[in-house]
């Protein structure tokens, strides 16, 4: 096991160093001048090209890009040219934010996802299904902004049981939290169920059943667990959606996490922001295509891999 | 066992109760602000972008500020004096007063600042403003409580510059302190409140100052300025309380507040104007009959109720009303018969095709298509092209070589409140982009002379008269349409008092009371 660590480890080097290369030359190509952006509209061109020249901008592509990779493998990635403030001071502050709403909106997401899927299965062909088939659909296409202004409306403004967005107090996280999570409950949901179905019809839950375990029992200690490769799969592909902040939920319910770091940068063509933010985003989404390959084989003992 | 337990509850219960009554400990007064974005940076001469600059005026005055007017009044100066020949400024400086980390406001300080942002090694933003626009070439201390400025060209205006928010008197211990780069996340100034903190994309949190100048401000304990870049969260913070002062409100979102208890909608114009340029290098656009034209196709009035619902004002002049120096000079009515006649004359009996580029955000591309509706009852056939921020920011600066430009939606706002800026920068032949903003290559001799004599001048009133020729010659040459000056529209507490939007769109809000 170990040994497989390593090597997926390694392994992952050429695709993170291809991820920046790939980053930094598209958001070289893309139009607008950053150093005009910083020095505001109403800044005289001399302004602007004292900014340009203080950005470092006005040096060649490749010279720009390696001075980039040498700060990296060092830990420093550079300084923002928003307010000069080192880079991994705003990835360190935009992290925690956007950690705590991943971690609660799977976890929304896993419970009701789980829950609706297993109830669902159990009730097959009964208006139970039909209505959490329906719900699903709905939650996965229901655009998140869409949910999050409904919950905002009914819950923060006419309600008044949450505030409106921003993160003072432990209620705060519960409606972005949610708003996230429904969308993906509903993809696990669906993913549960038709596994669930699959698993329910094999011989040896009758046999369980046959056995005289209770239902529920049967349902969380032999079909559940049977599940769980591909609904694992799904749960990890979904956390690292999540993980990629969320941009919208972030927004709206004005969460300052790493989604909405990555919009402002894009806006203000703040290059050392945005690679910091992709480059962070592509090693979460690495480290978790491990840690799911990790957990296959601690859910299914029949799964081990060469050392 | 129980009941004992219980009693003691109940007593500590009760004697803490009391203990905070006795205190009569208030809850400090809190106002918290709503904008739409997050600062850049509270490094004042370093900043051109709006939020931060009106957050900016919690930590730090300026030599000179502005009034809700746009007029100009004395700040950190108290009285000043220029020499004949407009090239030397002296200003006797405000006695008594200490920046938040204790160190003492005087010339020394002044002198600091600007040694600073014009010593071009620095790359400090206001560079082009304090050096070139304003020409300040030498700052001298003569005593304590004196300042000189030396200029290499004299400035119209200089004393404007001098009132632009950029210019925020920043502590030399804390420049010191913190150095250059530093000072953009620890401000300190003389302002009505002192720095406690910023976390990026969520708030700023201001505290109040005691030793501040003025007696009997600050008259909030602190103020928390929130980012929230959803206009429609931003009204639901306003109607559940959670802020009391929203800016920027879309005309949209007024008429959900109508009614509300305990909010107010204050709409108050701006020195903002939106305007078409017409690039005259594009050959329909190089006759002036044709520019006119396209002036009288435009059903202003229409525009400013469809677009923005009521809350903008026709332009009677080629800058907006708010500046000292405008002149009433005219404006072209609503006339496509005559537009179409003009375009006969000129030329075009059947009309001819120009593209318009503009800012890809909802509003601007209603506009546009608005715009395009109205042109096509000329015969000018127009196609829309909306651009990404930075797409047409790079297009807007291409120089007359490489424009290929036609028709630009563009709006316009002098940060210095100066009539002569809104003109220079826009119509000066000097001011050809990529160096200033003439992107539509407009070059008048008779213009660029005026600005040449107002150059000279140092009386406001003299200054004027060659303001107001300049525009009455602009508004007949009609190189750009007048489209509108849009109003400011804030939601406030009717618990806040004495907090508003400047003209220049920058939040004035160090002042606010609260009751």
């Amino acid at each position: 096991m170990r040994g497989y660590l390593a090597y997926r480890v390694m392994s992952a080097i050429p695709t993170v160093l291809g991820v920046t290369i790939f980053v930094f030359m598209f958001v070289h190509l893309l139009p607008g001048d950053p150093a005009r952006l910083m020095a505001g509209l109403g800044a005289t061109d001399d302004s602007v090209q004292l900014v340009r020249h203080s950005l470092g901008l006005d040096k060649p592509l490749w010279t720009q890009y390696s001075i980039y990779i040498r700060g990296v493998l060092q830990g420093d990635l550079g300084i923002s040219n928003r307010d000069a403030t080192a880079v991994s001071v705003h990835l360190a502050q935009a992290f925690i934010p956007t950690a705590e709403l991943t971690v609660a909106g799977i976890a929304v997401a896993m419970l009701v996802g789980l829950t609706a899927g297993i109830v669902a299965a159990n009730a097959h062909n009964t208006p139970w299904d039909v209505a959490l088939t329906s719900g699903a659909m709905l939650g996965i296409s229901l655009p998140s902004f869409v949910l999050a202004f409904i919950l905002i409306w009914v819950f923060a403004v006419t309600l008044r049981m949450f505030p409106t967005g921003g993160d003072e107090g432990a209620f705060a996280i519960v409606l972005p939290a949610v708003t996230l999570g429904v969308g993906a409950a509903a993809t696990i949901a669906r993913i549960t169920r038709s596994e669930m179905l699959g698993v329910t019809s094999q011989d040896y839950i009758r046999a369980a059943h046959a056995k005289g375990h209770a239902p529920l029992a049967v349902i969380l200690r032999h079909a559940l667990p049977n599940t769980l490769i591909p609904v694992l799969t799904v749960i990890g592909l979904q956390f690292g959606f999540l993980i990629s902040g969320a941009i919208i939920v972030e927004t709206v319910f004005s969460w300052h996490g790493l989604g909405r770091l990555l919009v402002d940068a894009i806006g203000f063509r703040d290059y050392p922001v945005i690679q910091g933010v992709v480059l962070l985003f592509a090693l979460e989404f690495i480290a978790v295509n491990i840690l799911t390959d990790v957990l296959y084989a601690w859910v299914d003992p029949r799964i081990r891999y060469q050392g | 066992m129980w009941l004992r337990g219980s009693a003691a509850v109940l007593a500590f219960c009760v004697m803490a109760i009391l203990a905070v009554g006795r205190t009569g400990a208030a809850a400090p007064t809190r106002l918290i602000v709503v904008q739409n974005e997050d600062a850049n940076t509270l490094d004042p001469f370093n900043d051109g972008v709006n939020v931060g600059l009106g957050i900016g005026r919690a930590f730090y005055n300026g030599l000179f500020g502005f009034d809700a007017t746009m007029k100009v009044r004395p700040v950190l100066v108290t009285t000043w004096a220029v020499s004949a020949d407009g090239l030397m400024y002296t200003f006797h400086l405000r006695q008594g007063v200490t920046f938040q980390d204790g160190t003492p406001f005087n010339a020394a300080a002044v002198k600091a600042n600007f040694d600073r942002v014009l010593n071009p090694a620095n790359h400090i933003q206001k560079y082009g403003l304090y050096h070139t626009v304003s020409g300040i070439a030498q700052v001298t201390v003569v005593n304590d409580s004196t300042v000189q400025m030396q200029l290499a060209h004299p400035s119209a205006t200089l004393i404007n510059n001098l009132a632009h928010p950029s210019d925020g008197i920043i502590s030399p211990a804390a420049l010191v302190k913190y150095g250059n780069q530093g000072i953009a996340t620890h401000p300190v100034g003389t302002g009505p409140f002192v720095f406690e903190s910023w976390t990026r994309g969520d708030r700023i949190v201001a505290k109040k100052n005691p030793h501040y100048w003025q007696p009997g401000l600050p008259a909030v304990d602190e103020i928390v300025f929130r980012d929230v870049p959803d206009s429609t969260q931003a009204l639901a913070m306003l109607k559940t309380g959670e802020a009391q002062f929203v800016y920027p409100l879309d005309p949209v979102n007024v008429k959900s507040l109508a009614g509300q208890a305990g909010v107010r909608v204050s709409s108050t114009p701006s020195i903002f104007e939106t305007c078409l340029l017409m690039n005259e290098h594009y050959a329909p656009f190089s006759k002036r009959n044709v520019r006119l034209a396209m002036n009288y196709a435009v059903n202003k009035q229409a525009l400013i109720s469809t677009l923005y619902l009521g809350y903008a004002r026709e332009m009677r002049s080629v800058v907006g009303s708010q500046l000292d120096g405008y002149a009433p000079v005219g404006t072209y009515p609503f006339d496509p018969a005559k537009g179409k006649q003009l375009l006969a004359e000129s030329g075009y009996p059947n009309g001819f095709t120009a593209t318009l580029w503009l800012p890809n955000d909802t509003f601007s591309q209603k506009e546009g298509v608005f715009l395009q509706q109205q042109f096509s009852q000329i015969g000018v056939r127009v196609t829309v092209v909306p651009m990404e921020s930075g797409t047409y920011d790079t297009n807007l600066y291409l120089g007359p070589d490489k424009s290929t430009s036609q028709l630009i939606l563009f709006g316009f706002s002098p940060s210095n409140g100066a009539t002569d800026w809104a003109l220079r920068a826009n119509f000066a032949t000097a001011a050809w982009t990529p160096a200033l903003f003439n992107a539509s290559f407009y070059s008048s001799p008779k213009v660029d002379a005026l600005f040449a004599q107002a150059d000279r001048t140092t009386s406001t009133a003299q200054r004027n008269v060659y303001y107001k020729k300049i525009q009455m010659i602009i508004f007949s040459d009609a190189p750009w349409v007048w489209l509108g000056e849009p109003l400011d529209i804030a939601g406030i507490s009717t618990r806040v008092s004495n907090a508003d939007v400047l003209p220049d769109q920058t939040v004035q809000v160090q002042d606010a009371r609260m009751h």
